[in-house]
């Protein structure tokens, strides 16, 4: 049973590494893919492959955009390019990747509890802060520091929803299973009616 | 046995609330940080589930279900409200898309391409292209949602581990046999009664006789 649940949860978090990896990597990456993609081809009507590349820029930007605003002004510049993200987003993303790499460290890797929410309270406060400080103009925020406190909420996240995740797969694989099984049997039965 | 409250109302409240939220031209610009209605969507459905449960503690597992159907429910409002709404202003996300590569852009010949494709886009083909926009929508509606349901139940639940006792022990009474009648029929009547025959003069009231039976309702009589 025991051995069963960490199963569950080393399913969960693999899945939800890889997920995150892959987000945040192509965000930061975006600007390096232009930067090859405007090396090869400078124009669209350029049949040697720049279409595609270009496509596939716009895809990759235009995905983020679903989340993000995007505003370049308000983004971290790589290879003079600007991210797919803003700073604020990036910190959160990158917060949720190191809270997932301290995550199985924990002693709570296959729990499905939630720990006390006072610390996610906590961690909100300092993004909260620095948006309506920024906001209402009390103060000019960065974007080191919408950058900081997005990591440190997006860190505190991942404690918070890592166990449910865990649970959800849980719920999952019992269903699979229970399908399967009950699939299994009904064949069994078929078979044997006829 | 405590029966789980039913997840429909809280997600169709939930995902009103999102849907509504991202439909509406101006307010909708809270999504770019970080799916923000999304995730309140989500809140509100665990928020309401929560409050749907005086007995059991909801569990981290059924606030990502709550919250993902809350985002499944949204994404229809959205289609209903919003995406009529799009077409109806002129506008479409993909323009709003290219328009953001374009800004994004230091080439400026790519740049002003991607300008020229957003405003081509915005002409033509609303129809289609909102649609292309809320299957895109509906993915990140989903999967954001689940993620306000867990925060949802972070934030909200109080209550820890298995359900309270009750007085008497074990669970609160439930309404009813929670397996259907008992089966008698099938087995006959029972000869005679189960129970036996009731002592004389004992129980309720004077025994079997003239003017006997049981008392009246609302206890002994008073002496006259």
């Amino acid at each position: 049973m025991e051995a069963r649940r960490h199963r569950t949860a080393v399913l969960a978090y693999a899945v939800v590494f890889i997920i995150c990896v892959l987000w945040t990597g192509a965000a930061v990456l975006t600007p390096v893919f232009e930067a090859g993609v405007v090396s090869k081809a400078t124009t669209m009507a350029k049949q040697d492959g720049g279409l595609l590349g270009w496509m596939g820029l716009a895809a990759l930007r235009g995905m983020y955009h679903f989340v993000c605003h995007q505003i370049p002004e308000r983004s971290f510049w790589i290879d003079g390019r600007p991210m797919a993200v803003c700073a604020r987003c990036f910190g959160i993303y990158s917060g949720c990747l190191l809270g997932l790499l301290i995550y199985p460290l924990s002693s709570r890797f296959a729990e499905v509890e939630n720990p006390p929410r006072v610390w996610l309270i906590l961690s909100l406060v300092p993004v909260g802060v620095d948006f309506l400080g920024g906001y209402l103009g009390v103060f000019q925020n960065t974007d080191i520091s919408r950058a900081i406190t997005g990591l440190i909420a997006g860190f505190a996240a991942v404690f918070y929803v890592m166990p449910g995740l865990v649970a959800t797969a849980a719920n999952i694989v019992l269903a699979v299973n229970s399908l399967w099984r009950t699939g299994r049997r009904s064949y069994v039965r078929a078979a044997t009616n006829i | 046995m405590v029966a789980k409250p039913s997840k429909m109302v809280p997600a169709l409240v939930g995902g009103a609330v999102l849907g509504l939220l991202s439909s509406i031209p101006f307010i909708s610009i809270g999504n770019y940080c970080c799916c923000l209605w999304v995730l309140a969507g989500g809140a509100v459905a665990a928020y309401m589930l929560i409050k749907r449960s005086p007995f059991l503690p909801v569990q981290s597992g059924d606030g990502a279900a709550v919250g993902a159907l809350a985002g499944l429910v949204g994404s229809l409002i959205y289609l209903v409200i919003g995406v009529p709404l799009i077409i109806l202003l002129g506008g479409n996300n993909f323009s709003a898309v290219f328009e953001s590569v374009g800004r994004q852009m230091t080439d400026p010949e790519m740049a002003r391409t991607f300008r020229e494709l957003a405003r081509t886009v915005q002409g033509s083909g609303g129809i289609v292209i909102a649609l292309i926009s809320w299957v895109i929508n509906s993915v990140f509606y989903v999967v954001f949602g689940m993620l306000g349901g867990l925060i949802g139940v972070s934030m909200f639940e109080k209550r820890k581990g298995q359900p309270p006792m009750g007085p008497g022990g074990g669970y609160p009474p439930a309404q009813g046999p929670p397996y259907g009648p008992p089966p008698g029929a099938p087995y006959g009547q029972p000869p005679g009664n189960p129970y036996g025959q009731p002592p004389p003069g004992g129980g309720y009231g004077p025994g079997p006789g003239p003017g006997g039976g049981y008392g009246p309702y609302g206890g002994n009589t008073p002496p006259r």
